[in-house]
């Protein structure tokens, strides 16, 4: 008899539908699965047969041949586990094959019956649309996060087969707190005050974990970069000396972001949930993720792939947050370069001999180096380094990658009076109100923040005052600012702007909204000034550090 | 190309070379060859030094000393350290050697023979052979001076030192230094400046410094006036071969130095840049120079090996003084505390030098905006101006001591640069 049960398969962090069809013969006792199964997915042989027999099922002596259709796409991981087990029961007669039609089943099987957590389930949830869809208990959040209706989770094989064969209930589609919490979130753009609410929970949680910026003290300049970082979604390489708070900024940046909307959230977790990562309580990734490699890492963990199956590397599990790259002069060469192409095109795409996945890969790159090999440089003068030194550790960063930054930020040591000030500076929240209002301002042109303009509409969306046409001109003829430079500064100094108006608008409910069309219409109020260009220029004053030996 | 090499020794030897006959030749060198081929050929024994070069030459001629090398007389071994000098010898084509020297146009002064600087020849370190780019013969036409410092200056370094080389220059004082990155190339460039505007290149600077020798504060006074004199070359004494510049970075102001002046070194063409050849070659700057001007240095920099050489030969050492905070002047104002004498301009220089200048000009570089300038702005430009200092202050120390946001200081700021009273780079900012 065949029986054929509906499953689905992950490839990078996409889900593929699988038919598990299970045929039983007679002849010597035996069991082969085909269909381009990899190890984890050979070795269920030996779960399923356990996981039959502890959940009292007789193992058949029989001819059992299992196919993973369709043949030509690889089936990695154990979740056709239970697909499989069910495949067998319902070829051997203990199941009627009747109950399965229209049910697509995802869990890997513990020896003892048990059905276990399977990564990616979002992405696999997604790919069996049209079915009813069973998955592990603890995936029912995620699953649900997708499609709240028709999603079960089950404990056991053994409750499975009980409710399939009607002698137990269907459980309750989804728990009620599950599903309530994500149709609040679902909606929480409708009107101001839910999305508030939410904002104010993400900066609480982003303080505890990543610290608040109140508590770096002095670097008026290194917090005004991440703000502006934060902001216009500006990459940020910040060049100090060790001790000047590089990375306690970088950390800090993250709680500045706003907390991700429903598409956003769906993306990341189907990354983060792709590479095995747990979800948070309640199904979706809602924070901004912040990773943040060591120097060690390979260029294959960094972007993604592997041998076995097409892992989602670092950068994709930033997409949507933050991806720091500490003591970004000592990774090598060839790691930094594989950077460049994802981070123009927001997506990288892995290519190997058995397959290619495309991964999101829209993070906000945040680097943090020392000027040179002593960290001392920045001031001439006062390096120790051979300029050959200099040169050879500066050069770790290639041209093309140098120039994606359009922050390059210059940090100098905080002075002692500095830190032993208990004058807190500006804490998260505050800053983050600002930046929340100056991305709104981004979003009435048509972008999620200002890095995204092209620069065929900079001079519509950020016309130049004669100060600051004049300011660019004088810079580009001394040579302190190349033509490539000029939109980079354009666009940052347009979100200087905005954080300026950001002020100005901090009016309740639909004054705001009004006012935002007002200032971001042609025209309007939202000339960059030659300020608001000087600004920007010494927030990429960095460069300089970094041209040395020309 | 080897035709318009600078040397008079090109011509076949004659046989006529005194042949002090102390071994007979193993006869794998020819015997057409000049002397200079077999100077330039002993320095390029892997294993011998300035002391060891000398010491195989003393009393005797180059290809003499060549024979005993590679017969391994006595006097040879015993001037060696290693026996292994003696077989690298044997591996070294003197022709090819020599033919390499030609090629590249590279001159070849063996000391005691004519061609050698004089400046050099009393020198108890002189280089026994030395080798050019450009006519060595400059380095006796005029005083000199060298400008030495550090390689990571600021800009304050790297202006007094351009500045002083295009005045002692213009003043006819032949600019020595070591060709390396800061002070050294900034000191080339403003001598080359200098140089350039009188050499008939350019037009002859209408303000050219009338030059008074004198014997001395109380001896005779032998005034020799030039009412259109011209600068002086620049000279270079580099660490590596004249024909392999180095740094990259200055293979242009290598080239220009030697167009103009000389480029000089003991090394042959092939050597490595090792490590010891830099404080050796400083040795041979303060050994040419009459006096020795240290414009910034750290407190431990290389630049201390040229003061001691100086100061073992007696030769007056100079520093300019700078910022006490500063880390590039630690080691120049050490110095002044420890008694040498102040350059501020040109005239320290020249005091120091025995010379007196009569109607000297300012320097040939273009000259600074007042600082009244700073004077009568507008209210945020002027409380910044007042907290960027002479010298450097990082933009967040401007930020502190003014309390404006920063949109306001960095517009001001970019204000004042256009305006030419500050100069910002890299996140700091200095007056000028």
């Amino acid at each position: 008899m065949i029986a054929a049960v509906h499953s689905a398969t992950l490839t990078g962090t996409t889900g593929r539908p699988v038919i598990v069809e299970v045929h039983d013969s007679g002849g010597l006792p035996g069991f082969t699965i085909v269909g381009l199964p990899d190890t984890a997915v050979r070795e269920s042989r030996d779960r399923v047969r356990a996981a039959l027999l502890s959940s009292t099922f007789a193992w058949p002596q029989r001819r059992m041949t299992v196919n993973l259709a369709p043949t030509a796409v690889r089936k990695a991981g154990a979740g056709l586990d239970l697909p499989i087990a069910l495949g067998v029961l319902a070829a051997v007669g203990d199941l009627s094959w009747k109950v399965l039609e229209g049910v697509a089943f995802i869990g890997e099987l513990g020896l003892d019956g048990s059905v276990r957590h399977v990564p990616g389930t979002i992405a696999l949830a997604e790919a069996v649309r049209g079915h009813r869809l069973v998955v592990p208990e603890c995936d029912l959040a995620e699953a649900a996060a997708v499609r709240p209706r028709r999603t079960f989770g089950v404990p056991s094989l053994r409750t499975l087969v009980e409710i399939l064969r009607g002698t137990h209930p269907w459980p309750l589609p989804v728990t009620n707190s599950v599903l309530g919490r994500a149709d609040e979130r679902a909606d929480r753009h409708g009107n101001g005050s839910p999305a508030a609410a939410e904002q104010r929970a993400w900066i609480e949680r982003a303080v505890a974990c990543y610290g608040d910026l109140e508590e770096v003290k002095g670097q008026r300049v290194g917090r005004r970069a991440v703000e502006v970082a934060a902001s216009g979604g500006h990459h940020l390489l910040l060049v100090g000396p060790p001790g000047s708070g590089k990375t306690m900024l970088a950390r800090r940046l993250v709680g500045l972001l706003p907390p991700l909307a429903r598409p956003e959230a769906l993306e990341v977790t189907r990354i983060h949930s792709s590479a095995g990562l747990s979800a948070p309580e309640g199904g979706l990734v809602w924070d901004p993720p912040f990773r943040a490699p060591h120097h060690g890492a390979s260029a294959v963990s960094l972007v993604g792939g592997g041998t076995a199956s097409m892992r989602p590397g670092e950068i994709s599990l930033a997409s949507r947050g933050v991806l720091f790259l500490d003591e970004m002069g000592e990774f090598p060469v060839a790691v930094l370069d594989a950077l460049r192409q994802p981070l123009e095109e927001g997506v990288v795409r892995v290519s190997r001999a058995r397959g290619t996945a495309d991964f999101p890969a829209r993070f906000l790159l945040v680097g943090a180096m020392n000027p040179c090999p002593c960290g001392e440089g920045g001031a001439a003068g006062s390096c120790r380094c051979s300029p050959a030194a200099r040169a050879r550790y500066v050069r770790r960063l290639s041209g093309p990658l140098l120039d994606r930054f359009d922050l390059v930020v210059p940090l100098r040591r905080t002075t002692p009076d500095e830190l032993l000030s208990p004058a807190p500076g500006e804490p998260t929240a505050a800053v983050a109100a600002r930046v929340a209002a100056a991305r709104r301002l981004a979003r009435t042109r048509g972008v999620r923040c200002n890095s995204e303009l092209r620069a065929s509409v900079l001079s519509a969306v950020a016309p130049l005052d004669s100060g600051a046409a004049e300011l660019l001109e004088r810079s580009v003829r001394a040579g302190r600012l190349s033509g490539r430079g000029v939109d980079r500064v354009r666009r940052v100094a347009r979100t200087i702007a905005d954080l300026d108006l950001a002020g100005d608008l901090d009016l309740p409910g639909a004054g705001a909204v009004a006012g935002e069309r007002a200032v971001a219409a042609p025209g309007g109020a939202g000339i960059v000034r030659g300020e608001h260009v000087a600004e920007a220029l010494a927030l990429r004053a960095g460069r300089e550090v970094l041209d040395v030996g020309g | 190309m080897s035709s318009s090499a600078p040397h008079t020794g090109t011509a076949p030897r004659t046989g006529t070379a005194p042949h002090t006959g102390t071994a007979p030749r193993t006869g794998t060198a020819p015997h057409d060859l000049p002397e200079k081929a077999y100077a330039a050929a002993l320095a390029s024994v892997p294993g011998v030094g300035p002391k060891t070069l000398r010491r195989l030459l003393e009393g005797t001629v180059p290809h003499a000393a060549w024979d005993e090398l590679v017969t391994g007389s006595a006097r040879v071994r015993a001037a060696l350290r290693t026996e292994s000098a003696h077989n690298d010898a044997r591996k070294i084509d003197v022709a090819h050697v020599w033919a390499t020297h030609v090629q590249a146009g590279v001159g070849v002064c063996v000391l005691g023979e004519p061609g050698y600087p004089a400046a050099l020849r009393a020198d108890p370190e002189a280089p026994a052979v030395l080798f050019s780019l450009g006519s060595p013969r400059v380095v006796d036409t005029a005083p000199r001076v060298a400008i030495v410092g550090t390689r990571s200056a600021t800009r304050y370094g790297l202006g007094v030192a351009a500045q002083l080389g295009a005045d002692l220059a213009a003043a006819g004082v032949v600019v020595v230094s070591g060709l390396a990155l800061g002070i050294d190339g900034a000191a080339h460039e403003g001598a080359l400046a200098a140089w350039r505007a009188t050499s008939g290149r350019g037009e002859p600077a209408a303000d050219a410094a009338e030059l008074s020798l004198t014997a001395g504060p109380s001896g005779p006074e032998v005034r020799e006036s030039f009412p259109t004199r011209p600068a002086a070359p620049p000279v270079a004494v580099v660490a590596g071969s004249v024909a392999a510049p180095y740094p990259r970075q200055h293979s242009g102001l290598w080239r220009r130095v030697a167009e103009a002046g000389a480029v000089l070194s003991e090394a042959p063409i092939g050597v490595a840049d090792v490590a010891w050849r830099f404080p050796a070659r400083n040795r041979i700057i303060a050994a040419l120079s009459d006096v020795v001007v240290v414009v910034e240095c750290h407190s431990r920099g290389g630049s201390f090996h040229t003061v001691q050489a100086a100061t073992a030969r007696s030769v007056p050492v100079g520093a300019v003084p700078g910022s006490v905070r500063s880390p590039a002047s630690a080691g120049t104002n050490a110095l002044l505390a420890d008694g040498c004498f102040v350059v501020r301009d040109l005239s320290d220089v020249l005091v120091a030098l025995g010379l007196s200048l009569a109607g000297a000009g300012p320097g040939r570089l273009p000259a600074q905006l007042p600082a009244q300038a700073a004077d009568g702005l507008p209210s945020p430009t002027r409380e910044v101006v007042g907290a960027v200092a002479w010298d450097r202050r990082s933009l967040e120390e401007i930020l502190e001591q003014t309390g404006l946001p920063m949109d306001t200081v960095c517009g001001a700021l970019e204000r004042l640069r256009a305006l030419g009273v500050v100069h910002g780079e890299a996140g700091w900012w200095e007056r000028c």
